[in-house]
């Protein structure tokens, strides 16, 4: 009674986010090892099938294609994300809250409305042959989507946000005594920077790094619009078993393996991060 | 105004006691402040009397009637929090307001008690001010002025000056006695600063792991400690244990490390026993040489080495080594153009009267 | 200098593909990068498609419900999660952490199952049960976050002056915490209105949002309409997110203030 009586407003969440997230996150695993019946439906036989089909060269290549994309998909966010991130944090007080209203504004702004821009860009006869071809560096219209770099930068610029915002959590709440400290012990700016920035934002790099890799490796609508059919990855192959070829089981299995990779990947990364802000890079 | 009694008050957290059967009469109008180190208790009676914890065994008494069990908002018992707890999103005047609100009052009446409340405190004009945008002593003030609108029987203050640098805290200390004066509150006050407690107490409750080690007068406690806690608590003494040789009318004599010693009587010590001196540092003086005919004849004038002297402002505090070995420290008072006639090394006297010599029991 | 620089040219970065999609939608051309001149008619063009109309409907309604339930849950879990055990707190609050980083094709591929083996007809519920699903644990954080600022003597303070448990949570708590429900009830509605993945895994033939419906007509490739509905459905999400700042701008001035009286 006194149990219920602690715990009863927190209930209701905590259920709804058990039955909605937890049972069918356990039930896609008892999913993976059944089998798909002729008809496309589900046949509960115990299967060890649809993870033999994992180990496929063609379905490792996509495993190995999807997280090699979000890897450096991470790496390019954290490249260009990091800098940024560090000059606004010394900006001055409004500039660096009119940059941050206009940061979130991007960010909240439809991932899909931002895709299709870069579809106008990049299309044959799009924006950027354009005025390639006005510069004279082209003399006929080209086609810079379908390929393989310009869906990661693409997915590059659908998450900077998401390594900017924590990255410079991390480097504003630096206190700024410490710079001083550190030139006042005669290090220089790049040594401050290596010895004090870095460190102390290790957490912020933690944070966006797994932000951007985490929906990254899943990702398909990106790759789907901008790499076309030729650049198939992991969220486009399970949601084709979901839709086109209706094989659950197979997809629950892709779902389940990915799930682990990325979980593997997530737990590994932050431990490395707590253990010592160096071992990020 | 209330009467307020503890009646042999007990509380655990869990397994660990934090009061242990404590009892207490406090009179309308007292200003009686409980004093301890942190952990001893304190703010946990405190939170009983205000219902914000309920002590498992015992009774808690206002006007004879018993409250232990009642909810905080039964109780006609307000509290000035350590943190003044003042809500944030409203401002001064809805700070204040915000009992007679929840008793319904109706708006003028509210607003005649907002400004009186303000004026009693001395802060009127401030309603529209939002907490974040008051100084320490100003919050202080409001947190005051928004129990006692609620005219309490018994205003619970939870070391209120904890936060206040030392002038504010010092200023404080006489506005807020001025304030229960006017408002004449019963309070119950909670610190571990003795100035503050010895300041404004009508009386004191020295506590001490969950329990009452003395009550009396600020004088009481400071000139008669009855434990040795006390005496070690309450202003700054040396202590060092003896054996009691007998007594001699008024005088009590010890022995301490072979050095007999006078001291104020103790009736409760007989030959033999072991016992704790206790002399205030500042109550023992220095002299470079012995004292010839026609000074002021001390009872105890034993000879020592002096170790260091540490000049710090208003007094001096020198330390010495008696002939047993045993470290002895005195503060003196230090006026302009007179320095301390001792340094470092030098052969000297400790001279005090028997009476500053206080025994209290060993344990 | 050159920092400045570089920050302005990341912000034209992020802000140029809108800014093309949006001056595009005013481009009289029907296909391509070439400017023939400026016109409204993919407007009224886009007003016009009742099956465009109907998908933006269908969006709001969902988003309403969505925002709605998870403003609801999310703060009762925060609030909840205050008042639990440390142990049980810290396993709550870690369950929506990773709830929230789950990839979202994971979350939809799992909902669109559970809800099959439960024989669930896919429309407006199951859209709503699933948005608010992945709205929940935003709620959730920001709330939590704000209920720091509610100092347990506050509550305290209040009872002691004679209001009732459920009094002193209305008039104390629910204040201090209302601009983080603000916040959360504007991102659930946001991220409603936006979501694509998790929508085109569990919805029905009847509930089709607009994202979903641009969704498939970008798949057949580029047309004007897009660019003017975009365009709408931008300036929507700009008024949400300027509406989101103002309220976390006036709790930082308010913070701001806080700090400087303690300085002075």
């Amino acid at each position: 009674m006194a149990w219920l009586k602690r715990n009863i407003a927190g209930l209701p969440a905590f259920l709804w986010m058990a039955v909605l997230v937890g049972i069918p996150l356990i039930y896609i695993i008892v999913l993976s090892f059944l089998t798909r019946n002729p008809d496309g439906t589900v046949g509960f036989v115990f299967t060890l099938a649809n993870y033999d089909r994992i180990t496929d060269p063609v379905t490792v290549s996509i495993f190995m294609d999807s997280f090699g994309a979000a890897l450096l998909t991470s790496a390019c966010a954290l490249l260009i994300g990091y800098p940024f991130a560090y000059f606004v944090s010394r900006l001055d007080k409004k500039l660096r809250f009119y940059v941050l209203v206009f940061l979130m504004i991007a960010f909240w702004t439809s991932s899909l409305i931002r895709t299709y821009g870069w579809i106008i860009i990049l299309q044959t006869n799009g924006v950027l042959s354009g005025l390639f071809e006005r510069l004279g560096f082209i003399k006929e219209p080209a086609r810079f989507m379908y390929s393989y770099p310009s869906v990661i930068a693409v997915t590059t610029y659908m998450f900077l946000p998401f390594m900017i915002l924590p990255v410079y959590n991390a480097v504003e709440k630096i206190d700024p005594t410490l710079y001083e400290a550190s030139y006042d012990l005669g290090a220089g700016k790049v040594k401050t920077f290596a010895k004090i920035t870095l460190p102390l934002s290790s957490s912020g790099i933690a944070g966006g790094v797994t932000l951007v890799f985490v929906p990254s490796v899943g990702l398909y609508f990106i790759s789907d619009l901008i790499g076309g059919a030729r650049t198939m990855l992991l969220g486009s192959l399970i949601k084709n078993q979901m839709d086109s070829a209706r094989n659950w089981p197979f997809g629950a299995a892709l779902s389940v393996v990915m799930l682990g990779l990325v979980g593997l990947f997530v737990v590994f990364y932050l431990s490395l991060a707590k253990d010592n802000g160096e071992g990020l890079f | 105004m209330g009467h307020l009694s503890l009646v042999n008050v007990s509380k655990s957290f869990g397994k660990t006691p934090v009061l242990k059967g404590l009892s207490m009469d406090i009179r309308s109008g007292e200003f009686v402040t409980l004093l301890g180190e942190s952990g001893c208790g304190k703010t946990t009676t405190l939170r009983c009397v205000a219902g914000l914890e309920t002590a498992d065994s015992g009774d808690i008494l206002l006007n004879g009637e018993s409250i232990k069990d009642l909810p905080p908002d039964k109780r006609n018992v307000n509290t000035v929090f350590q943190n003044y707890a003042l809500f944030p999103h409203m401002n001064v005047y809805d700070n204040i307001a915000y009992g007679p609100k929840l008793r319904r009052a109706s708006k003028n009446e509210i607003k005649r008690g907002v400004a009186e409340m303000l004026d009693l405190v001395k802060m009127p004009g401030l309603e529209k001010r939002m907490p974040g945008q008051l100084s320490g002593g100003q919050r202080q003030r409001v947190a005051i002025a928004r129990a006692l609108i609620n005219k309490p029987q018994i205003l619970l203050l939870d070391e209120p000056l904890g936060a206040l640098d030392m002038k504010l805290r010092q200023h404080m200390q006489l506005e807020l006695k001025h304030i229960q004066a006017q408002a004449g509150v019963t309070c119950v006050y909670v610190t571990h600063d003795q100035d503050e407690a010895l300041n404004m107490s009508t009386r004191i409750a020295v506590m001490n792991g969950g329990a009452f080690e003395q009550v009396g007068t600020p004088q009481e406690v400071y000139e008669q400690p009855r434990t040795a806690f006390v005496a070690g608590f309450v202003g700054e003494r040396n202590i060092h244990p003896v054996s009691v040789e007998g007594h001699n009318g008024d005088v009590t004599n010890v022995i301490l490390d072979g050095i007999r010693i006078k001291a104020r009587g103790s009736a409760l010590l007989k030959a033999g026993d072991s016992a704790r001196l206790a002399v205030h540092t500042d109550r023992a003086v220095i002299l470079p040489q012995a004292p010839g005919p026609g000074g002021h004849l001390y009872d105890n004038i034993l000879p020592c080495v002096v170790q260091s002297v540490n000049y710090s402002g208003h007094r001096t505090k020198i330390s010495v080594l008696l002939n047993g070995g045993i470290t002895f420290i005195i503060a003196e008072y230090n006026q302009s153009g007179s320095n301390t006639t001792v340094s470092d090394g030098m052969n000297a006297y400790v001279a005090f009267d028997a009476n500053e010599g206080v025994l209290v029991s060993a344990v | 200098m050159g920092k400045r620089i570089y920050i302005f040219m990341i912000m034209a970065l992020l802000y140029l593909p809108v800014a093309i999609v949006i001056i595009y939608s005013f481009n009289a051309s029907k296909s391509g990068a070439v400017w023939t001149g400026f016109t409204l008619d993919w407007y009224s063009a886009a007003a016009r498609d009742g099956r465009l109309i109907d998908s933006l409907l269908m969006s709001l309604e969902i988003a309403f419900f969505t925002c709605i339930i998870s403003c609801v849950l999310g703060t009762m879990g925060a609030v909840g999660a205050a008042r639990m055990r440390p142990r049980a707190k810290q396993a709550a609050s870690l369950f929506m952490y990773i709830s929230l980083i789950i990839p979202e094709i994971i979350l939809g591929v799992a909902l669109l199952m559970f809800f099959s083996v439960l024989n669930v007809r896919y429309g407006v519920m199951t859209m709503v049960l699933s948005h608010t699903t992945f709205c929940v644990p935003y709620v959730f954080i920001m709330v939590s976050i704000r209920l720091r600022a509610v100092d347990p003597s506050f509550i305290e303070a209040a009872r002691d002056l004679g209001a009732k448990p459920f009094k002193a949570f209305a008039s104390i708590t629910l204040p201090i915490i209302m601009p983080a429900i603000a916040s959360g009830a504007l991102i659930s509605m946001a991220m409603s209105l936006d979501d694509v993945v998790i929508s085109s895994l569990v919805s029905g033939p009847q509930s089709v949002t607009l994202p979903m419906r641009i969704y498939s007509m970008l798949r057949l490739g580029v047309t004007p309409e897009i660019n003017a509905l975009s365009t709408v459905l931008v300036f929507v999400m700009f008024m949400l997110v300027g509406l989101l700042q103002f309220v976390q701008a006036g709790r930082r001035s308010e913070r701001a203030a806080k700090k400087e009286a303690r300085n002075a």
